[in-house]
């Protein structure tokens, strides 16, 4: 069915002819029972409406779009009001032996949303609702489906901020950042979303629903909120979350630093990290992107280290100041405010990347973690290997998350099919040749973005003989083996 | 405050061809769908601007998806053009989906609403009522009015039949500031909810009957407090291929003119004077969709508030070019009016954050979205920049109005 006529399948294909899972057409008495359900007005089986929910961000999916050739489309969308009708959305489809798939915005760059078996996404974002603001508590409680720019505003007006602000905060729901195990951008100092979630809701594969505690922390058996940050929708949807708040920072000051090379960057990182202070940003940009995005700012063949601090005003001077000198022992050029201001202002303007696309390149990202003593080898291998696929323009990469044990690498590749149909290959032959490598390296294979369905090939060399916990998991949550197939795990059924 | 874009343009002025800028749009990450207003009420990702980009490519590879469904999309578009303002690539989703509500409106797959409103448009020409009837209650002005002026004042239908009390506020705001003008024995519809909805040869000829009342009465200049007819007497007409061939301005930037300011602060302060000075009131500015980002006048109705009015003004979260929409253009409230009110609903919210009473805005159309979203619970009053003049200068308001 998403094969294109005429032509030798793509690696996408085979890909989804290797998971099989024969699809079958949506009972009319089921549609007839989601209408029931959610309303008529909320359930959509026409052939535009599914057109453009067999999509998400993952660059095939948008190649594909833009090469004319088919995705596989989900039979029917759902956009519920509430838990309640989220629930007897599941129930239903559950019984019925449907595929659900849920979407929250769309924004995953892995294939997460794909309906490759067909089946009915369950849209959350009529969830939309900022429940509860808790000022002395510091914790806000909100509906999965809202937009993290909303609920970032409405804790704005309290004078508090969650401070989760990944690049994609206008485009994606609090579902979906806890779903794939999101970072924001000022991640290290206020963490990633596991650091932020408190308690979840969430209905499970039969429909039943389940609520965690909230509270300040508790010994009580694993954590069953943590079941969920990463699941990808595979264990259930989660409806709602209460997380963690701060109070709106008194100051903020960004600064920049020019060094000799990576490793001297990586080092002073470290050295930061190591004083427990946590700058809410710090981004170290290899020669190549350190040019790109900082030309006016950094020498050619240079790196540039790109701080933010901000919080308390004493502690923002202290972390300057710390900084600062760690710095200058490392012979790092003080570079001033403005840098950092600039990428401020201009750190989600995503200008390039669709024309780059339309033009016939073949861009994307890629995000890998490791510790100390491995990323500085990490990098360069990375970089290196995928430098040498046929094709391609550029590998380039920043750090932008880190902590005490290690950082992130944030790899963007550029390349160049000699023609449109070669194009989804060649964006398959650099994801294999930078995952092994970063395997090969010692490297996590994801950071940030998650699994989804292009990914999943990579999970059993990643978690090796510890894979099997998630399944046996999967398989007592999901027995039917209905909750978005072929992600995570890459297995249908 | 941003200047004017140049339609189906980027911000640096290039322009480049819609088929692209709807590729584009299909391989971008959706980002400025957070200011959606359609997006935000209605949650499906079928009206994003991605979404609808996403279709456009579509349909040009797949005929078979052209549907009465396809064509809806195109209507669940509150034309507001927030996103072309948001947009790093310069993408005018409007005009990249414009050809879409062309055809569905030539091959009957356009939504019902759309097509009885073009039936009562072409039989009554005017959105409400027999023009003829408009022109009739509209004839209470005429001794306002200077036979053979330079200047026509066009009320537009919206104004007329909804709003008539604006036109006697325009009429005196002119008569304080010495701007003699004229009206027309009879006011068709300026045929903007046709081009919008796809209509373009009636919109065409609509346009080609006003154009040619508006030469015969040799003036020089068209004013409308109505943006939307300013919008297409100034950029629509040409594209649909009628000349007008006289300058268009909305009532705010012609008031706001050094000479009728002048006269306008002149009258406020005689007025003052009379009634002592009273605490400086604050007030906020909603920004027409069609005035702000359409025609780029952003300052003239905030300068005419301030030193005229005497209003100190506290912006919304979003204003100027970025100022959200009131969910008021034609495709929206035809095609759906529950997501339409949510929109108004919406801005109403940014506007009562401000926490003043008054909220002004400049087109009777968002009056007509933001006053029964106001409601009478809320003590926020929605006005006209019009009335809120007039009554500073002490000229006669509201007689008519309802
Ligand atoms: C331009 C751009 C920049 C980005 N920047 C960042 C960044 O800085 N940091 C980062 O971490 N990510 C980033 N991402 C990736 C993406 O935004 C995140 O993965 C995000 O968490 C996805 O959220 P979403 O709501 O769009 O989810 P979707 O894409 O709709 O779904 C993602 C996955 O979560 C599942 N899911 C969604 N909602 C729920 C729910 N309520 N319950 C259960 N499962 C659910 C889906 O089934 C799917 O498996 C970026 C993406 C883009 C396009
Ligand atoms: S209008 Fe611009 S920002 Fe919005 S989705 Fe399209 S390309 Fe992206
Ligand atoms: S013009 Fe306004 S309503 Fe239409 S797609 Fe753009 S943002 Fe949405």
């Amino acid at each position: 069915m998403v094969m294109a006529e005429g032509t030798a399948p793509t690696e996408f294909e085979r890909l989804l002819a290797g998971l099989g899972g024969g699809r079958r057409p949506l009972e009319p008495a089921v549609a007839g029972e989601l209408e029931r359900i959610v309303g008529p007005e909320n359930v959509f089986r026409g052939a535009a409406a599914l057109t453009v929910y067999a999509r998400d961000s993952w660059p095939v999916a948008a190649l594909r779009v833009h090469h004319g050739r088919p995705l596989p489309r989900p039979d029917a969308v759902v956009l519920p009001r509430d838990t309640a009708e989220v629930a007897d959305v599941v129930r239903v489809l559950y019984e019925a032996e449907v595929p659900i798939i849920p979407y929250g915005g769309g924004s995953g760059v892995l294939g997460a949303t794909l309906a490759v078996t067909g089946g009915v996404i369950v849209d959350l974002k009529r969830l939309d609702r900022v429940l509860d603001i808790n000022d002395e508590g510091l914790t806000v409680t909100a509906e999965a489906g809202i937009l993290a720019v909303d609920l970032e505003k409405a804790l704005d007006r309290a004078g508090l901020t969650m401070g989760h602000f990944p690049q994609s905060f206008d485009v994606a729901t609090l579902g979906g950042l806890i779903s794939t195990r999101s970072s924001g951008q000022f991640s290290t100092k206020y963490g990633n979303i596991e650091d932020m979630l408190l308690a979840v809701e969430a209905v499970l594969p039969g429909g039943r629903v389940i609520r965690t505690k909230a509270t300040a922390r508790a010994s009580t058996g694993p954590d069953i909120k943590n079941l969920f940050l990463g699941a990808e929708g595979t264990l259930g949807i989660v409806t709602e979350a209460v997380c963690r708040v701060h109070p709106r920072p008194e100051k903020r000051e960004p600064r920049a630093y020019e060094v000799d090379d990576f490793g001297v960057g990586l080092d002073v990182i470290r050295r930061v990290m190591r004083t427990g202070l946590r700058p809410a940003v710090i981004r170290l940009y290899d020669p190549l992107e350190s040019a790109h995005s900082f030309r006016s700012h950094v020498s050619q063949g240079r790196c540039i280290l790109v701080f933010v601090f901000e919080g308390l005003g004493a502690l923002v001077d202290l972390e300057a100041r710390v900084v600062a000198e760690t710095c200058s022992a490392a012979g790092a050029r003080d570079l001033g405010p403005e840098p950092g201001r600039h990428w401020l202002e201009r750190r989600n303007v995503i200008s390039g990347l669709p024309e780059f696309m339309n033009q016939g390149l073949v861009v994307d990202t890629l995000e890998v973690a490791a510790t100390w003593d491995r990323v500085f080898d990490l990098h360069r291998t990375m970089v290196e290997r995928m430098r040498g696929v046929k094709g391609i323009i550029s590998a380039s990469a920043h750090s932008s998350h880190s902590y005490t044990q290690g950082t992130n690498l944030y790899i963007t590749f550029l390349a160049l099919a000699p023609d449109l149909g070669s194009a989804e290959s060649l964006y398959y032959r650099i994801w294999e040749t930078a995952m092994e490598a970063c395997l090969e390296a010692g490297g996590t294979i994801g950071h940030h973005h998650g699994i989804g369905l292009h990914r999943a090939r990579w999970m059993p060399a990643e978690h090796g003989e510890a894979l099997e916990v998630l399944r046996r998991l999967r398989r007592a949550l999901d027995p039917k083996g209905l909750m978005n197939p072929g992600k995570l795990f890459g297995e249908v059924g | 405050m941003s200047g004017t874009r140049t339609e189906g343009g980027r911000a640096d002025g290039k322009s480049f061809d819609l088929a692209a800028q709807g590729r584009i749009c299909s391989l971008c990450p959706n980002m400025c769908r957070f200011l959606c207003p359609v997006a935000a009420v209605r949650k499906v990702e079928t009206v994003t601007p991605r979404g609808k980009a996403t279709l456009v490519g579509g349909l040009g590879r797949d005929e078979t998806l052209w549907s009465e469904e396809a064509a809806g999309v195109f209507y669940n578009c509150a034309t507001c053009k927030i996103c072309l303002e948001w947009c790093p690539s310069g993408v005018d989703l409007v005009e990249v989906t414009r050809g879409l509500r062309e055809r569905a409106a030539l091959d009957g797959s356009a939504p019902g609403p759309v097509k009885a409103l073009r039936e009562r448009l072409v039989a009554d020409r005017s959105l409400y009522g027999q023009a003829s009837e408009l022109a009739r209650s509209l004839r209470r002005y005429r001794e306002m009015l200077t036979p053979g002026a330079k200047v026509l004042y066009f009320a537009g239908c919206s104004t007329a039949a909804l709003h008539p009390g604006l036109v006697g506020a325009a009429l005196r705001l002119f008569e304080t500031a010495g701007v003699k003008a004229a009206m027309l024995e009879s006011e068709p519809c300026c045929g903007l909810p046709l081009d919008l909805l796809g209509y373009r040869e009636d919109a065409a000829t609509f346009a080609a009957g006003l154009a040619s009342a508006v030469r015969e009465g040799g003036f020089e200049t068209v004013v409308s407090g109505c943006p939307m007819c300013t919008y297409v007497l100034k950029e629509r007409y040409p594209a649909l291929g009628v000349s007008l061939e006289v300058e268009v301005r909305h009532l705010a930037e012609v008031l706001a003119g050094p000479v009728p300011a002048a006269a306008l602060r002149g009258a406020a302060r005689i007025r003052e004077a009379g009634d002592g000075p009273g605490a400086r009131r604050r007030a906020t500015y909603h920004d027409p969709c069609y005035l702000g980002r359409y025609q780029g006048v952003y300052d003239a109705p905030r300068s005419l508030l301030a030193d005229v009015a005497g209003l100190g003004l506290v912006e919304m979260d979003g204003s100027g070019g970025l100022a959200a929409c009131c969910g008021g253009a034609a495709t929206t409230v035809t095609v759906v009016p529950d997501a339409a009110t949510a929109i108004a609903g919406r801005r109403l919210d940014e506007a009562a954050r401000t926490g003043v009473d008054l909220l002004v805005t400049a087109c009777p159309h968002c009056l007509d979205m933001l006053r029964p979203a106001a409601g009478k619970a809320s003590r926020l009053r929605v006005a006209d920049l019009a009335e809120v003049l007039a009554e500073r200068v002490g000229a006669f308001p509201g007689r008519g109005d309802r």
